[in-house]
C-alpha cells in the first residue's frame, strides 16, 4: 500500500507510480534524506503500542501537501495547469482532514504488514496532524528524541508519483524502540 | 429513501462516503464524528444503516457498536476499517456488525455493500 495506490483506489484515476524506496537510516542520513521539505511540511503522527512501541510519521512538503489535498478534496492538483505549483495558500480544514486520513490509512497498512510478518500485535492511536513552517527535522524532533539512539535506525519509505502534470513526493518514517527493531529482525530471520 | 448514518472522525471521509452514495441515488444522511456522538445521533435519528469507523477519539467504533446493538439489536451496522485492523473487524462481526469495508475503498465496493445490507 502506498499513497499513490490509495489515491488511485479512492478516486478511480490513473497516477504515475514509482516503486517506493525503503531504507534504514541513522539520524544524519534521515535528516539528509528529508532535506527537500525545507519550505515547510505537514506531518501526520500515529503512535503505536502493544508488543512494541514507537511512532509512524507521514511527511509531506508543504507544496505537495497542498497539491494532494487539492486532488482529494476538489479533484485539482493545486497547480496552474502547467505543472507549476499554484500560489501557496492555507490548506483547508477538509484538506488537512484528507491528509490526516491518508496518514492513518498508510500507517495502519504498514503496521499491519509488520504485524503479519512478525506475529507482533499493535494498538494504534488516532492520528494527529501538524502544519509547520520549519522543515522535516523540526517535524520529527519529538520522535527522534524519544526513539533515536546511536544504535537505532528509523526506517524510511520514500514514494514518488505523478498526477496531472505534477510530481509528488512523500515519506513514511517508522520509529521504534530498540527491542522492537531487534524483535522484527529476529522474527524476519526466523521466517526467511 | 433509507436513512444512512456515517460515523468517522475524519470530515474528509464523511464527505467522500456521502458524495459516493449520493451519486448512487441515496440522499438521506446523518453524521457523527466519534462513537459517543454516534450513539446519541443513532438514538435520535434511528437510521436504517450505520457506516461505522473503528479508530476514533472519545469512544471507538467497537464500543459504539456494542452500545448501539445493546439498545437496538436490529441495528444494521457496517464497519469501516483500515488495512491492518483485521482482528478488530472479526471482533466487530462477532458483536453483530453485518459487513465491513476496508479503507481505501473503491466507490463501487462501498455502494455494493450498502445496497446488499439494505436489501
Amino acid at each position: 500500500m502506498s499513497l499513490a495506490k490509495s489515491l488511485s483506489t479512492m478516486l478511480g484515476g490513473s497516477l504515475g507510480i514509482s516503486k517506493p524506496k525503503v531504507r534504514a537510516l541513522d539520524h544524519e542520513g534521515l535528516v539528509d534524506a528529508l532535506g527537500s521539505t525545507d519550505g515547510g511540511c505537514v506531518a501526520v503522527t500515529v503512535r503505536y503500542n502493544g508488543d512494541a512501541s514507537g511512532s509512524l510519521v507521514f511527511l509531506l512538503g508543504r507544496e505537495d501537501a497542498e497539491g494532494i489535498a487539492g486532488i482529494l478534496v476538489d479533484g485539482t492538483c493545486g497547480d496552474d495547469g502547467d505543472g507549476n505549483s499554484a500560489v501557496p495558500g492555507d490548506i483547508s480544514e477538509l484538506g488537512l482532514s484528507a491528509i490526516k486520513e491518508m496518514g492513518n490509512m498508510l500507517g495502519s497498512a504498514y503496521l499491519g504488514v509488520v504485524s503479519t510478518l512478525t506475529g507482533l500485535a499493535f494498538d494504534m492511536s488516532t492520528p494527529c496532524v501538524d502544519v509547520g513552517v520549519a522543515g522535516a527535522e523540526a517535524a520529527l524532533a519529538v520522535p527522534m528524541a524519544e526513539f533515536s539512539t546511536d544504535d537505532g535506525k528509523p526506517f524510511i519509505i520514500e514514494e514518488c508519483f505523478s498526477a496531472g502534470k505534477r510530481d509528488f513526493k512523500n515519506y513514511m518514517v517508522l520509529f521504534a524502540d530498540i527491542p522492537f527493531e531487534d524483535e522484527v529482525l529476529s522474527k524476519l530471520a526466523e521466517r526467511t | 429513501m433509507p436513512k444512512i448514518m456515517i460515523v468517522d472522525d475524519a470530515a474528509f471521509m464523511r464527505m467522500m462516503i456521502k458524495e459516493n452514495l449520493k451519486k448512487a441515488g441515496f440522499s438521506d444522511f446523518v453524521e457523527a464524528g466519534n462513537g459517543e456522538e454516534a450513539i446519541a445521533v443513532f438514538n435520535e435519528a434511528k437510521p436504517d444503516l450505520v457506516l461505522l469507523d473503528i479508530t476514533m477519539p472519545v469512544k471507538d467504533g467497537l464500543a459504539a457498536l456494542q452500545e448501539i446493538r445493546a439498545n437496538d439489536p436490529g441495528a444494521q451496522i457496517v464497519m469501516c476499517s483500515a488495512i491492518g485492523q483485521e482482528k478488530m473487524v472479526i471482533e466487530a462481526i462477532k458483536m453483530g456488525a453485518l459487513d465491513f469495508i476496508v479503507k481505501p475503498f473503491k466507490p463501487e465496493r462501498l455502494v455494493q455493500t450498502v445496497r446488499n445490507v439494505l436489501g
